[in-house]
């Protein structure tokens, strides 16, 4: 059952969400100051960072939730395929999308 | 530089954000929220997963303390790429004032830092700020009409559609990392999203963190081993 929140806590809640965003954002900024640049450890946090985001939009096209869901992860999966063997060859970022774009329409609707 | 990183920001990926923050304000309205709320969590939070984990929450009347934890954690990311997304513009060797500053890390999120990653080589370090402030302020804005739009065309637009756009989000951000320069960087994207689709169905959101760190440690300590 849905529970309703008050006026007051709706806005609270965006606030600590908010909140929740900008403090490590700030924590970034201070690490920043007292890193050593082209060191190992920025080197790491780099990778760390790539492999986070791609983990990010990997869970977001094989486990999705809304209205992404209604469609197959074989699909998401052949039209993301598709768009890196485009990359890898045309190495135009904006016809890989197209190409993906349109597969993923072909395929989720037609097949 | 400044008008460059517009143009390049009125392209792919403006849409492609403006698409995305149109489902998340879909999935906001269904949860509860007013047309305000909506928009001033898009301006506030800027970071997609934390947005969506909070709307999700929301939705299904949790505590307010289990919504600051998981957005929390959901959005913990944004500490390294504001470190790397610092390392990538070197803000450290050039004098950037202070409000400039806020503005620059406010908008650090997936899209802007995939961006100047993938355009560092081509763009000379002293514009890469220019061309960042340019296309952060233009993808911010077409996040917040996304946001907009998305919360009164709900009703109107169909699920085919809809899913199509909201498709291209992930499908451009994996395309930027995967074309990164740097041999390191392109071994982790590949690593990390493997892992997060083994983790995934045992760790939950948990497996971004966990993926995250254990590809990228592979990946650094595969170039250093050589």
């Amino acid at each position: 059952m849905r529970i309703d929140y008050t006026n007051f806590e709706s806005w609270l809640a965006v606030l600590l969400a908010c909140i929740a965003t900008g403090v490590w954002r700030l924590v970034g900024v201070i690490f920043y100051n007292r890193i050593k640049e082209d060191g190992l450890l920025i080197k790491w946090i780099n990778g760390v960072a790539y492999s986070m985001v791609a983990a990010v939009m990997m869970m977001i096209l094989v486990y999705p939730s809304g209205v992404l869901s209604t469609t197959m992860v074989e699909d998401r999966l052949i039209a993301l395929a598709i768009g890196i063997i485009s990359m890898i060859f045309l190495k135009k970022l904006l016809y890989s999308i197209l190409i993906s774009m349109v597969s993923f329409a072909l395929l989720v609707n037609y097949f | 530089m400044y008008l460059r990183g517009i143009i390049d920001a009125i392209n792919v990926p403006g849409f492609a954000l403006g698409s995305t923050m149109m489902g998340f304000s879909i999935i906001a309205k269904e949860a509860g929220f007013n047309i305000w709320m909506v928009m001033l969590t898009t301006a506030s939070v800027w970071g997609m997963p934390g947005q969506v984990a909070f709307a999700s929450l929301y939705a299904v009347g949790a505590s307010l303390f289990l919504i600051f934890i998981a957005v929390t954690l959901a959005n913990m990311r944004m500490m390294l790429m504001v470190i790397s997304g610092a390392n990538i513009l070197n803000i450290r060797k050039f004098k950037v004032p202070l409000w400039k500053k806020i503005i620059i890390f406010h908008l650090m999120a997936i899209t802007s830092w995939a961006q100047i990653g993938f355009m560092k080589d081509q763009i000379k370090d002293e514009d890469l700020i220019s061309y960042y402030s340019g296309f952060s302020i233009t993808i911010f804005t077409f996040g917040i009409l996304g946001t907009l739009i998305g919360f009164y065309i709900g009703d109107f637009i169909s699920n085919e559609f809809l899913r199509v756009l909201i498709f291209i989000t992930p499908l451009y951000i994996l395309l930027l990392v995967v074309n990164s320069k740097d041999r390191t960087n392109r071994l982790a994207v590949y690593t990390g999203g493997f892992f997060a689709i083994i983790f995934y169905p045992i760790a939950g959101t948990w497996s971004i963190l966990i993926s995250g760190i254990l590809g990228g440690s592979l990946s650094t300590y595969l170039y250093y081993k050589k």
